[in-house]
C-alpha cells in the first residue's frame, strides 16, 4: 500500500524543491518576546572615519542592517545581551557583546593580514592560509585601471607567471594569455576561463575579435589565476594551460549603492615608419625600371603622407551604471554598460552594450538559491592590418597598414569629385599592384555578436557541514559576420563580373552546464578540519553556421544587404557537437592551521576523444606548512606570515582537439573539377582516422613559498615550477605518398620551468599613504620531441623552426653579411648579386644552401615584469604602472617587404641611402627588378621594452549632502615605451594565437597612447 | 535529515536528464569513409574529387612549369623563385619556392598532387567495386580512377624517377609509410592500371565528357608512358592504336587549336587537357597572366598579364619562318592604345623579349578560357614516328608520321634518307617546336640525357650562363617527404 504513496512523494518531493529554488519563500522567522533594546550606533573605520555599507546583525538573530554614509546603524528589537556581528570588506569581523549598552561607537581594524580572506578556487573559496596550490588574485580595480575592452588587458603584468601579450592594438582585438609559457605545440594555449562557475574557452587570431571581449570588465569582483596543478586540476581535461577564475560583482546586504562610473579619452598612434617621399620614390622607380618614367623626380617634393591619411585621433568612452544592495534574504548586484572605442586607424571600432544581474536569495536557513546573467551585444568593425606573406603583393593589397606603407606618395588619394582614386586608374595603371589604403578602408567587415551567460543554481545545506549545490549554466552565443567589398575601390580596367563581393556569416553557439556538488566539512577536534567535495558536471556544446558568399554586385547601392543581387554565391554550412561528462572529489585535510593537505582528482570523458582514449584521469596532491605557526617561529616578531607549499599534479588540455577529428570523415574538401565546362564538387576522405586521438597530459611540480614580514607590510611570494607536457598535439608530418599530408596525434613533448617572484610593500600607511609592489616571471620553455625522434627539425616559416632540445619557434636564417660591393666575388647558390644582400658561407664549402642557414634569434624573452606604485594624500591619489620583457628577438618581417626595391611599391626611408656603384652602402640593397632578398637576420632586432602603461592623478571630493562619493581622474595610458625595437611596437605578433611562430612583426595594429578623464559617482 | 537527503538523490536524478553519452560522436556535416562509396552519386562525387589534384597540379601549372622554366624554350622572369628551376639552383628542401610561397609552381607539386590523386583513386579502386548502381557506369568510374592513378604514377616517374607505388588506400597510420620502387616497376603498374582503364569501356570522342578521358586517351597515355619507358613496341602500337582509330584529326590550321574562341572545335586534336573556364567558382590557371606582356599592357592577351615568362630568342629564331607555329611566338604586340610596341620594350628584363601566344583569353575578367593540353593527337604522330624509328630505322612509315605533323606546320617534308639517330633528332627537332609551353619539351632532353649539351647553350641577356648537372635529370624528392618517411630515400644524386 505504501508502494503508491511513496511513489507519488517520490514524484513530489524533486518537483517541490525545484519549485522552491525558482521561487522566493518568504517565512520570517518567529521569535519569543523579550525586554528588546533599539540599539542606535556608528561604525568608524581604525583611522576615525565612518564607514559606510558596514553590515551590522545580531548573532544567532535575524536581525540585520547596513551603515549608512555617516557610518551610523540602527537596529530593533535587539535583545540586551546580544552580540553584534560587525563587518565589512577589507576589515576584520568583529563581535561586541551590547551589555545592555544602545548607542556603541564601534571602529574596525583593517584586516591587515588578510589571511583570514578567502580565495575563489575551482568549485567553491578556500582560506587563504589554508591555499596549498599557486593562485594569484587580482581585485576589480586593477583590472579596469586601465581603460580595457577585455578582461585579460586588465591582466596584463599584473600577475607573475602569465605573459599576456596584446596581439593587436585594434579595439576588440585579441590578446594571447600564457600561464607559466607555452605548453603546446599544434593544440590550443589559452587558459580555461570560468566566469561565476561557467566555463568558456577562448580562441585565438589576429583578425578574430576575443570572445573575452563579449563580457564587461567592470562587472568583475575578483579574478583568480590558478597556475598549478594542484589548484586547477579539477577542472582535469581543461586545465593543463592553467585556469582563469572570473566572479562578478554580487550583491552585499546593507545600504542599496548606487554607482555611476564613466570616462571619455582619446587615443592616437604613438609613431608612424618614415618612408620615401615622392621624390625618392620617382627616383626609386626610375633606378629599378631602369626607364625615365619620371623626368625631374626631384620637382615631385613630399607627396601624399600615406600614414597620416588612414591614422587618426579616436574617441574611447566607457559608462558604467550599476546598483548594489540587497538586506539579509536577498541581495542584487545589476549593471549596464556602454563602451565605444574607435581604433587608430579609420574604419575601425568597437562597441558594447551589456548588462547584468546577479541575484541571490535565502529560501530557508537551509536553502539559498541565485543566478547571474550576463549579456552583451558587441559590434566590431575591422580592417585588416597584418600580412603573412612577404614581399608578396596581399602585403600590400591585404593589409592597410601595408598598403600605407607602400602606396606611392606620388599617387592621388581622391578623385577631384572626392571619390576614392583607385591606383590602376593613375599613372598609365603602373601601380594597379598596390592598392589605395582608403579603398581598404572602405572594405566593410564587421562582426555582431549576441552572447548571454546565464548561472542558475540552488544550493542546500542538508546536514551540519554537508551541502548539495545544484547549478544549470548557458552560454548562448550568436553571431553575425557581415563583409562588403565595393566596386568603387576597383579600377575600371580591373572591374569584372565578379566585383563587389559580399558575405554572411551566421554562427550560433549553446553550451550548456550542470554541475552537481557536494560539500562536506567539518572539525575533529580543535586540530583537524576537514573538507571534501565531489562534483558530477556533464556538458554539451553545439555549434551551427551558415555561410553565403556572393560577388558580382551590378553596383554598391545595396552593400551586402541584399545578396540576390549578386551574379554568383556559394554557400555551405556545417553544424557539431561535443559532450564532456566528468567526475570528480577534492580533499582538504588541515592541522592546526599549520599542515595542510589536499587531493584532487577529476575524471572526463570526451565526445571528441578517440575511440580508445575516451576517459582521462587527472590528480594532484599538495601540501602546506605555515612555518610560522611553530612555535620557533612564532616568537620572531619580525615574521608575520610564512608558509612553503608544494604540489604535483597531472592536468590535460583538449582545446586543440576539435569535435569529429579522430574520425575517417569524407568531405568536399575543394578537390574539384571543370567537366563539360561546368564546376563539379568532388567528395573524398580527409585524412586518416586516428582512434587513440586524446587530450595533451602536463605534469607540473610546483614549490612556492609566501612570506610576510613587519606585521604585513611587505609581502611575498617566490615559486619554482616544473611542467612537462607529454602526448602533445602535433600535426605530424606524413609523407605525402600516403595521400595526405599530415595527422594529428599525441606524439610530441615539451617542458617549461620557471621563477616568479611577486612582492607588495606598504611603505607609507599614515595620512600618506605609499605601495610598491612588483612581479617578476622567468620561463624557459624546451621541447623535448616532436614525432618519436624521426624529425629533429621544422621549419615552421621560412625563418622559423620547431627544434628538438631548444625553446619553441625560434629564428633560422641565413647570415647578413652586408652588401655584395662591386669586385666582390658572389658565392653561389642564393641569387645574390653586385648590390645586393651578401650571405655569410658558414660552413665555407663555396656555395650557400640551406646548411648555411643557422639559428639567428628567439622570441622568448628572458624574463617579463611589470611593477606599480600608488601614493595617496588626503583626497588625492596617485597611481603608475608599468611592465615590460627583456632579451626577446622580433622578426621584423616589414622590412623585408619594405627593404626590398622591386618596383611598383614604396620603400622605407632607409632606402634612400641604397647601395649604388657611387655609394656603397653596406645596409640597404640597389634598385632592381625582380629577385628576392635572402631570407637572413637583417630583420631581427630586440624586442625588449619598458613600458609606462598607465598613470593616474584622482581627485576625492570632500563629503557631500546626498552624494557618498565622488572621485574624478585622470589617466594616461601607454605614454612611454623604452625599447630599441623600430616598428610601430615591439608588443607584437602577427601570428597571434600561434605557439609556433611567435614574435614576427609583420604589421599588426599598434597600440594606442591614450588620455582620458574620468568621473566616479556613488549615492 | 533523512528525507532532505532522499529530496536530493532525486534531484539528481532530475538532472541527470542531462546525462549524455560520450562514447559516440553524432556527426551532422560529413560522412564516413565506411558509409560513402555506396550509391551512383558518391561514385560520381568521389571520381571528381580524383580530378581535383590533376587541377592543383595545373594551376600553378607546376605540371608544366617544371619542364618550361628548366628547358631550353621559355622561361620566367626572375621573380618568387622562378628562376631556382632556370638556374638548376633548387634544392632538395626547395628552399626558393617555400620561402616565396611558390611550392604550387614546384616538382613538390607535383609529387604532392599526385599522390593526392592516388589516394583518392585507391579509394574508389577499393571501395566502389561493392557499390550499388548501374555496372557500366561503375565500370566506366573505376576505369577512370585506373587511368588517373597511371598518369599520377607517369608524373612521379617523369619527374623523379624510382617513386613509391601505393594501390591500397590509407586507412590507418601504418598505412602511410612506403618503400621506393624501380622505375621498371612503376612503369608495371601503370601499364597494368592501363589495361584495366582500356577495358573499361569509357566512350570515345566526341560522346566522351569534356574533361574526362576518353578510351582513345587511354591509349594515348599508354604510348607516351611507354615512349619514356622506351618501350618502342608498346609506344609504337599504342601510338598506331589512337591514330587509327580515327576518333580524332589534326585541325587545318595549327593556329586554331590554340585560339580561345574555338576550344571546343580543337577538341578533335586536344584529345585531353587540363579544363579551365571563365567561371566562378571554376578552376583556372596563371600561364595567361605570366605570357601576357607586363601591365596588362597587351589587348590581344589578357585583360590582366604580368609579363611574367617569355621564349628564349634563340628558339624563335630555331624556326623556319615558314613554320606556322612560329607565329604561336612574337617579337613585338600592340598595345591597349594601339600602338606597336618593339621588341626592346616588351619587357624591362631584357631587350629580347619573344612573347608566348599560346594561351591568350582577352576576354576574360573571371578564370581563363584557354585549356592546357595535356594530350594532342601530333604527339601520337611523332612518338610513332620516333618509336618506328628505334624499331625499324627511319623508315617510309615513320618519315610519314613525321610528315604529317611537318605539313599542317606549312613545312615541306623532312629531308629523306636521314640514318636512325639523325631522324630521331629530327623527330625530337619537331616534338619541341609542337608543344612548346605545354610541359613536355624537359621529358624529351632528360630521357635522351641531350639536357647536358643542349641546356648550357640556351642563354641570354637575363640568363648569361645555365649549370646544368647530370643530377638534374630528375628533381630531388620534397626533402620533407624524405624525413617524414623512414621508408624511403633521396635519389641518389641529390643525397
Amino acid at each position: 500500500m505504501n508502494e503508491k504513496r511513496k511513489n507519488a512523494r517520490r514524484l513530489i518531493f524533486p518537483l517541490f524543491i525545484l519549485l522552491m529554488m525558482f521561487s522566493p519563500a518568504l517565512m520570517p522567522a518567529l521569535r519569543a518576546q523579550q525586554d528588546l533594546l533599539t540599539v542606535t550606533g556608528k561604525i568608524l573605520s581604525d583611522e576615525g572615519s565612518p564607514l559606510g555599507g558596514a553590515t551590522v546583525s545580531v548573532k544567532n538573530a535575524r536581525i540585520s542592517t547596513a551603515t549608512a554614509g555617516n557610518g551610523q546603524f540602527t537596529l530593533r528589537r535587539v535583545p540586551p545581551n546580544a552580540t553584534l556581528v560587525v563587518s565589512f570588506t577589507g576589515y576584520t569581523t568583529q563581535e561586541i557583546a551590547l551589555n545592555g549598552e544602545a548607542s556603541p561607537t564601534i571602529t574596525l581594524l583593517k584586516d591587515a593580514t588578510q589571511l583570514s580572506d578567502v580565495v575563489v578556487v575551482g568549485y567553491g573559496t578556500q582560506r587563504k592560509a589554508s591555499v596549498t596550490g599557486s593562485i594569484a588574485s587580482v581585485k576589480a580595480a586593477d583590472l579596469v585601471q586601465t581603460p580595457v575592452a577585455n578582461v585579460a588587458q586588465g591582466l596584463q603584468a599584473r600577475v607573475s607567471g602569465v605573459q599576456i601579450s596584446q596581439n593587436s592594438g585594434a579595439p576588440g582585438g585579441n590578446i594571447s594569455v600564457r600561464i607559466r609559457g607555452t605548453n603546446s605545440i599544434n593544440g590550443a594555449s589559452e587558459p580555461l576561463y570560468v566566469i561565476d562557475g561557467i566555463q568558456i574557452s577562448n580562441g585565438g587570431g589576429i583578425t578574430s575579435v576575443s570572445p573575452l571581449s563579449t563580457i564587461n570588465p567592470n562587472d568583475i569582483e575578483s579574478v583568480e589565476v590558478l597556475k598549478d596543478a594542484s589548484a586547477s586540476a579539477i577542472y582535469g581535461a581543461r586545465a593543463a594551460n592553467g585556469v582563469v577564475l572570473i566572479t562578478t560583482k554580487r550583491g552585499k546586504s546593507g545600504a542599496t549603492r548606487v554607482m555611476l562610473d564613466s570616462y571619455y579619452g582619446t587615443q592616437s598612434v604613438t609613431k608612424t615608419l618614415d618612408v620615401l617621399n615622392a621624390a625618392e620614390f620617382a627616383q626609386l622607380e626610375n633606378e629599378v625600371f631602369k626607364n625615365n618614367y619620371y623626368a625631374d623626380p626631384a620637382s615631385l617634393g613630399e607627396g601624399v603622407n600615406w600614414q597620416k591619411l588612414i591614422f587618426r585621433k579616436a574617441p574611447v568612452q566607457n559608462h558604467q551604471l550599476s546598483i548594489n544592495g540587497g538586506n539579509e534574504k536577498t541581495q542584487l548586484a545589476m549593471s549596464l554598460n556602454y563602451f565605444d572605442q574607435d581604433g587608430i586607424i579609420i574604419n575601425s571600432d568597437f562597441k558594447r552594450y551589456s548588462y547584468r544581474l546577479n541575484l541571490d536569495h535565502k529560501i530557508s536557513d537551509w536553502l539559498k538559491v541565485g543566478t547571474s546573467v550576463l549579456g552583451s551585444y558587441s559590434i566590431n568593425d575591422g580592417i585588416t592590418t597584418g600580412s603573412a606573406t612577404i614581399g608578396d603583393a596581399s602585403v600590400v593589397t591585404a593589409s592597410i597598414l601595408g598598403a600605407a606603407i607602400g602606396a606611392p606618395p606620388l599617387l592621388k588619394p581622391y578623385r577631384d569629385d572626392g571619390t576614392i582614386f583607385p591606383f590602376g586608374e593613375q599613372e598609365d595603371g603602373r601601380y594597379r599592384e598596390v592598392t589605395n589604403p582608403l579603398g581598404l578602408a572602405s572594405v566593410f567587415n564587421q562582426l555582431a555578436i549576441k552572447r548571454n551567460l546565464i548561472n542558475i543554481y540552488g544550493s542546500a545545506t542538508i546536514a551540519r557541514g554537508l551541502t548539495y549545490r545544484a547549478s544549470f549554466n548557458a552560454d548562448i552565443q550568436s553571431s553575425l559576420q557581415n563583409t562588403y567589398s565595393p566596386r568603387s575601390i576597383i579600377s575600371t580596367r580591373d572591374l569584372n563580373d565578379n566585383s563587389g563581393s559580399a558575405s554572411k556569416v551566421n554562427s550560433n553557439y549553446t553550451a550548456l552546464l550542470h554541475e552537481s556538488m557536494l560539500t562536506y566539512s567539518t572539525q575533529f577536534g580543535d586540530d583537524h578540519s576537514f573538507k571534501a567535495t565531489a562534483v558530477y558536471a556533464t556538458q554539451v556544446e553545439m555549434s551551427n553556421a551558415n555561410t553565403i558568399n556572393a560577388s558580382g554586385f551590378p553596383n554598391d547601392v545595396t552593400k551586402n544587404e541584399a545578396l540576390q543581387l549578386a551574379l554568383t554565391h556559394t554557400i555551405s554550412s556545417s553544424r557539431s557537437k561535443e559532450q564532456l561528462e566528468s567526475y570528480m572529489v577534492r580533499i582538504n585535510y588541515g592541522f592546526k592551521d599549520k599542515y595542510f593537505l589536499d587531493a584532487t582528482a577529476r575524471i572526463d570523458g570526451s565526445s571528441k576523444f578517440g575511440a580508445n582514449n575516451k576517459y582521462g584521469v587527472f590528480p594532484a596532491v599538495a601540501a602546506a606548512w605555515r612555518i610560522s605557526e611553530e612555535e620557533f617561529v612564532k616568537d620572531i616578531s619580525w615574521i608575520s606570515d610564512l608558509k612553503l607549499r608544494a604540489s604535483y599534479g597531472i592536468t590535460g588540455n583538449a582545446g586543440g582537439i576539435s569535435p569529429y577529428q579522430s574520425l575517417p570523415l569524407v568531405a568536399a574538401t575543394g578537390s574539384n573539377y571543370n567537366i563539360n565546362h561546368a564546376y563539379q564538387t568532388g567528395i573524398n576522405p580527409t585524412g586518416i582516422a586516428n582512434p587513440d586521438l586524446r587530450w595533451e597530459k602536463s605534469a607540473q611540480t610546483n614549490i612556492g613559498i609566501d612570506i610576510s614580514l613587519l606585521n604585513n607590510r611587505i609581502s611575498a611570494t617566490a615559486e619554482y615550477y616544473f611542467k612537462k607536457t607529454d602526448d602533445l598535439l602535433y600535426v605530424l608530418t606524413l609523407p605525402l605518398s600516403s595521400g595526405y599530408t599530415s595527422i594529428t596525434g599525441n606524439f610530441a613533448s615539451l617542458q617549461n620551468k620557471g621563477f616568479e617572484f611577486s612582492a607588495n610593500a606598504r611603505i607609507l600607511d599614515k595620512a600618506l599613504k605609499w605601495n610598491i609592489s612588483g612581479n617578476i616571471t622567468f620561463n624557459r620553455n624546451k621541447v623535448l620531441d616532436l614525432d618519436g625522434g624521426v624529425t629533429d627539425e621544422r621549419f615552421i616559416t621560412a625563418y622559423t623552426i620547431l627544434k628538438v632540445g631548444e625553446p619553441l619557434a625560434l629564428f633560422k636564417t641565413y647570415v647578413f653579411d652586408g652588401i655584395n660591393q662591386t669586385g666582390d666575388v658572389i658565392v653561389p647558390g642564393y641569387d645574390g648579386r653586385t648590390g645586393g644582400y651578401k650571405v655569410k658561407d658558414i660552413n665555407k664549402d663555396n656555395v650557400i644552401n640551406s646548411d648555411d642557414q643557422v639559428i639567428t634569434g628567439n622570441p622568448n624573452p628572458d624574463f617579463i615584469y611589470g611593477f606599480s606604485t600608488s601614493l595617496s594624500y588626503k583626497h588625492f591619489d596617485f597611481s603608475a604602472f608599468f611592465s615590460g620583457t627583456q632579451g626577446n628577438d622580433i622578426y621584423n618581417a616589414a622590412r623585408l617587404s619594405f627593404e626590398m626595391p622591386l618596383g611598383q611599391r614604396n620603400m622605407f626611408k632607409g632606402l634612400a641611402d641604397r647601395w649604388s656603384p657611387t655609394n656603397p652602402s653596406n645596409e640597404y640593397v640597389s634598385g632592381f627588378q625582380g629577385g628576392r632578398l635572402p631570407i637572413t637576420n637583417n630583420p631581427i632586432e630586440d624586442g625588449s621594452y619598458l613600458r609606462c602603461k598607465n598613470i593616474t592623478i584622482g581627485y576625492t571630493l570632500p563629503k557631500m549632502k546626498g552624494i557618498y562619493n565622488l572621485r574624478i581622474y585622470i589617466s594616461g595610458n601607454n605614454l612611454f615605451t623604452v625599447t630599441k625595437y623600430s616598428g610601430f611596437d615591439p608588443e607584437v605578433n602577427t601570428y597571434a594565437g600561434s605557439n609556433t611562430v611567435i614574435g614576427v612583426d609583420n604589421l599588426v595594429y599598434p597600440q594606442a597612447r591614450t588620455f582620458l578623464g574620468g568621473v566616479q559617482l556613488t549615492f | 535529515m533523512k528525507i532532505k537527503i532522499k529530496n536530493i538523490a532525486w534531484l539528481l536524478l532530475a538532472v541527470s536528464g542531462f546525462y549524455s553519452c560520450v562514447k559516440k560522436e553524432t556527426v551532422y556535416s560529413s560522412a564516413f569513409t565506411e558509409t560513402f562509396y555506396k550509391t551512383a552519386s558518391d561514385a560520381e562525387k568521389a571520381i571528381i574529387a580524383v580530378y581535383g589534384p590533376l587541377a592543383d597540379m595545373y594551376s600553378g601549372p607546376a605540371a608544366t612549369m617544371a619542364s618550361d622554366f628548366s628547358n631550353d624554350q621559355t622561361y620566367p622572369r626572375a621573380v618568387v623563385g622562378r628562376n631556382t628551376l632556370t638556374l638548376f639552383s633548387y634544392d632538395p628542401f626547395y628552399t626558393a619556392f617555400r620561402s616565396n610561397g611558390r611550392i604550387n609552381e614546384s616538382p613538390w607539386q607535383i609529387w604532392t598532387s599526385a599522390y593526392s590523386g592516388i589516394e583518392k583513386a585507391n579509394w574508389i579502386i577499393s571501395k566502389l567495386p561493392d557499390a550499388v548502381m548501374d555496372e557500366t557506369r561503375k565500370k566506366q568510374i573505376i576505369g577512370e580512377a585506373y587511368f588517373l592513378r597511371a598518369f599520377f604514377y607517369w608524373m612521379l616517374a617523369k619527374n623523379f624517377g624510382d617513386v613509391p607505388v601505393k594501390t591500397t588506400p590509407s586507412s590507418s597510420l601504418n598505412d602511410a609509410y612506403t618503400a621506393k620502387s624501380t622505375k621498371a616497376e612503376v612503369y608495371h603498374q601503370i601499364y597494368s592500371d592501363l589495361d584495366i582503364a582500356a577495358a573499361a569501356g569509357l566512350p570515345s570522342y566526341p560522346a566522351v565528357d569534356k574533361g574526362r578521358p576518353s578510351k582513345e586517351v587511354v591509349d594515348a597515355l599508354y604510348a607516351k608512358a611507354a615512349l619514356y619507358n622506351e618501350d618502342w613496341p608498346t609506344a609504337l602500337q599504342k601510338a598506331q592504336s589512337v591514330i587509327g582509330s580515327g576518333k580524332y584529326a589534326l585541325m587545318t590550321d595549327v593556329m586554331d587549336v590554340y585560339r580561345y574562341d574555338k576550344e571546343d572545335a580543337a577538341r578533335i586534336e586536344n584529345m585531353w587537357a587540363y579544363e579551365v573556364d571563365p567561371i566562378s567558382p571554376g578552376r583556372s590557371h596563371q600561364l595567361v597572366g605570366l605570357c601576357g606582356p607586363p601591365g596588362s599592357a597587351g589587348k590581344e592577351y589578357a585583360l590582366t598579364s604580368y609579363g611574367s615568362m617569355f621564349a628564349y630568342q634563340s628558339f624563335f629564331d630555331s624556326f623556319d619562318p615558314a613554320d606556322k607555329r612560329r607565329q604561336l611566338l612574337d617579337t613585338t604586340y600592340i598595345n591597349r592604345s594601339g600602338n606597336i610596341v618593339h621588341q626592346a620594350n616588351i619587357t624591362p628584363i631584357s631587350t629580347q623579349g619573344v612573347l608566348i601566344k599560346k594561351y591568350q583569353d582577352p576576354v576574360s575578367s573571371i578564370g581563363a578560357i584557354c585549356n592546357i593540353p595535356i594530350f594532342r593527337l601530333p604527339d601520337m604522330y611523332l612518338i610513332a614516328a620516333e618509336a618506328e624509328a628505334h624499331l625499324n630505322g627511319a623508315t617510309t612509315t615513320a618519315y610519314n608520321y613525321i610528315n604529317a605533323i611537318r605539313s599542317r606546320a606549312g613545312l615541306p617534308d623532312l629531308e629523306s634518307g636521314l640514318g636512325q639517330d639523325a631522324f630521331i633528332d629530327a623527330v625530337l627537332q619537331e616534338r619541341s617546336r609542337e608543344f612548346f609551353a605545354e610541359g613536355d619539351r624537359w621529358y624529351d632532353l632528360t630521357r635522351t640525357g641531350k639536357f647536358l649539351t643542349v641546356i648550357p647553350a640556351a642563354v641570354n641577356d637575363v640568363y648569361p650562363e645555365r649549370t646544368v648537372q647530370a643530377k638534374n635529370k630528375y628533381f630531388p624528392i620534397p626533402q620533407e617527404e624524405v624525413d617524414a618517411n623512414p621508408k624511403l630515400e633521396q635519389n641518389p644524386d641529390w643525397k
